[in-house]
């Protein structure tokens, strides 16, 4: 299943300048996450959430959601938002760009995403986007690839209810500390 | 390797019965927007706790001022989104401009020195010998740095480990039959369980970190602790710093409204080589060279996995205990990149990132993490004319960017790593061995590695490339040209700033830097002790 280098280039020049035009775009409007099920968010939007949730049973596969059940969307999106909260300034307006760059209908398209909604994408359509951002001539969307992967599996194998799909048994247990001899 | 299931009574140097938690003050339940010092130490890991020690030994009143939290051993949970949060820059999430290379460093009272893995080396004979050569760094030959290894290695209990777990037995045993030198990893431990979370704060005060030594030793000699506050800027007047402006930091780490200016006649910059930089930035510090930031290094380190028949449980025992460094002198000390083969722990969320990819196959490589091992290749950047690591620059608000060009001389570095860890790999009785690498597969022998990997790219985003060492940005030297700091570490500009950590050495140090650091600081904060006693009043 080997594309040709020139469809590649192609689609690659297409990818950078819609990247480029995102960057400069940070004008969204970015709705707070206020949906009754999903927790508070600082930083993640409505369409954040959307997007990232459509992508961890993917990215996840067999593991989403495993024993967390219901509790899972509402653990990993948590999970997610506290850890961008803490990244630097420059690290959080590029995840900030490529999460609305992302958001944006045209612009998910002409990226590589679905044409519609997250919500309502084709697993094969997101399996498609995973491995055009993977596999891609451009630096910017294998970045962006490989930083939507980290933030989902990070913050999925942290959760120790999740810990035995790794075949990690877990620490040692502790006992509260006696400082008095 | 006996794998422990429970801790019982470890008493925290930082409960609430202890006399110097009186000296600990959290900036933001701070009154006062004012305090004052004979010496401000700005930054508490490596370097600002080994100075904090021997000025506050010397009857120097100290101020500490350290931006993370003051987390202690009743805090460390041996659970890594905690431990991330709590300790980390970042959380963990630490990165350079493009993306290219994550950077793990600590955030909190003890810095790096409460989080690292504990590997305890002496800088290498070749890079002090290249310091002196190319940037006339004056005193630090190897026979003038000696005393100081042998203090800090006394003071840190820093000894070879021989409790090597199966992960790092791995590097032994491929190495043996290679017939490839290699050596048990010197550790700062004192009565170590051999738990395998030095990543996570140790629960057991065994290591010797900066949290448990130095500093304790500091607060009872005086020295106060300021914590969750960040220095915005050195107040700077006709050459000399006259103060610095702190903000106090929440318990969610965001910026409060509290300010706090603290002022000394003399100022340590014990930053890291990553904020140290930004702070001078931010305070426009006086560079006629425009030196600042420059020469950043982090020793690059790329990944291999290999799964065993047998257990390997990475998760458990010293994280590194056997090290390699054949192939880090090899070409000499300039020329192609040299690098010293090490292992990593695999504890689940680390391991998630460092496997890359998703899906079936990354959900299949998790599942079998109790048979895998990993070794890692750290990577001596800024010994060539190709290798000039990082710039660090300013974002918006004033946050460090580390801008890390990857280059055909890095990537050519990275490549005969690769072969040179599934080689061992192999050796050892790995059944499948693979790089980290987005497109990274398993191979079976090392024959069809070495056909195979031709294929692989290797660019920004496709290699695992990580750094857990920030080096350089205010490089020491009598060479003005690129030198910021002299031999003393005092800045070239500035009469009475000395900058005490990693930030100064002009190249990386091609091993694990913390006791480079140690040894270096305990020297010179020695000799700026006697001067300030020679110098009276203070």
């Amino acid at each position: 299943m080997k594309t040709s280098r020139r469809y590649f280039f192609k689609v690659g020049l297409l990818g950078s300048a819609v990247l480029l035009a995102g960057s400069s775009l940070s004008a969204f409007t970015r709705v707070k996450s206020s949906k009754n099920n999903l927790p508070k968010l600082a930083f993640l939007s409505v369409s954040d959430t959307e997007l990232l949730l459509a992508l961890a049973p993917i990215v996840l596969k067999a593991n989403y959601p495993g024993s967390l059940e219901k509790e899972a969307e509402h653990r990993l999106l948590l999970a997610i938002d506290t850890q961008i909260l803490s990244l630097g300034e420059h690290s959080k307006k590029q995840l900030q760009q490529l999460f609305d760059l992302l958001g944006s209908p045209t612009l998910r398209y002409l990226a590589g995403g679905p044409s519609n909604d997250w919500t309502t994408a084709s697993t094969d359509k997101i399996e498609d986007f995973l491995d055009d951002w993977k596999n891609s001539l451009f630096a910017l969307k294998r970045t962006g690839y490989a930083a939507l992967c980290k933030l989902i599996t990070m913050n999925w194998y942290t959760q120790p209810e999740n810990y035995a799909q790794a075949s990690y048994p877990g620490p040692p247990k502790i006992y509260p500390p006696q400082d008095k001899p | 390797m006996k794998i422990v299931s429970e801790i019982r009574g470890i008493s925290d140097p930082y409960s609430a019965e202890k006399a110097i938690v009186k000296q600990t003050i959290n900036a933001n339940q701070l009154e006062a927007d004012e305090m004052s010092a004979d010496v401000i130490i700005i930054g508490t890991g490596a370097g600002g706790g080994t100075s904090a020690e021997i000025l506050a030994q010397a009857g120097l009143k100290v101020l500490m001022i350290e931006e993370g939290p003051l987390k202690s051993t009743r805090d460390f949970k041996m659970d890594e989104q905690k431990a991330y949060a709590d300790l980390y820059q970042e959380n963990a999430g630490r990165g350079t401009k493009d993306g290219g290379i994550g950077i793990l460093q600590g955030r909190c009272v003890g810095g790096t020195t409460v989080i690292n893995w504990t590997s305890s080396f002496r800088t290498p004979s070749h890079t002090l010998d290249y310091w002196q050569k190319t940037f006339q760094v004056k005193g630090c030959s190897h026979s003038d740095m000696i005393p100081w290894f042998e203090q800090m290695e006394k003071r840190l209990n820093i000894t070879p480990w021989h409790g090597v777990n199966e992960n790092n037995t791995v590097l032994k045993e491929g190495c043996e039959k290679l017939n490839i030198p290699w050596k048990a990893i010197p550790r700062n431990v004192k009565g170590c369980w051999n738990l395998g979370y030095c990543g996570m704060g140790c629960p057991t005060n065994a290591k010797q970190s900066m949290l448990v030594t130095t500093i304790p030793d500091a607060l009872e000699h005086g020295a106060t602790l300021l914590y969750q506050a960040r220095v915005e800027r050195l107040l700077i007047k006709n050459n000399k710093v006259t103060g610095v402006e702190c903000i106090a930091f929440d318990d969610n780490k965001q910026k409060t409204s509290k300010k706090i200016i603290a002022k000394a006649p003399y100022i340590i910059l014990s930053a890291g080589a990553i904020n140290g930089p930004a702070l001078m930035l931010r305070s426009k510090a006086p560079d006629p060279n425009k030196r600042i930031g420059k020469r950043t290094f982090l020793h690059p380190t790329v990944f291999s996995f290999a799964q065993f028949d047998k257990e390997i449980s990475p998760f458990y025992g010293a994280p590194q205990s056997i090290y390699s460094d054949h192939f880090q002198w090899i070409n000499g000390t300039t020329g192609p990149l040299g690098y010293k083969l090490e292992v990593p722990p695999l504890h689940p969320a680390i391991s998630s990132i460092m496997l890359m990819g998703h899906g079936n196959s990354h959900v299949a490589d998790m599942a079998k993490l109790n048979h895998t091992h990993a070794m890692l290749a750290l990577l001596r950047d800024g010994f060539d004319d190709e290798s000039e690591g990082a710039n660090i620059t300013l974002s918006d608000n004033g946050s460090p960017i580390v801008d890390y060009p990857m280059n055909d001389y890095l990537f050519d570095g990275i490549k005969r790593a690769y072969l040179s860890m599934a080689e061992v790999q192999f050796a050892a009785g790995a059944k499948k061995v693979r790089p980290a690498h987005q497109h990274g597969q398993w191979f079976e022998s090392y024959g069809s590695f070495k056909k195979g990997f031709n294929d692989l790219e290797h660019k920004v985003s496709n290699n695992l490339v990580g750094s857990a060492h920030v080096m350089g940005g205010l490089a020491m030297g009598e060479n003005k040209e690129v030198c910021l700091v002299d031999s003393d570490c005092k800045y070239h500009y500035l009469d009475n700033l000395w900058v005490f950590d990693g930030s100064v050495f002009p190249t990386s140090i091609g091993t694990n830097p913390q006791l480079s650091i140690y040894a270096l600081v305990c020297k010179k904060a020695t000799k700026l002790v006697k001067e300030l006693h020679q110098k009276k009043p203070l």
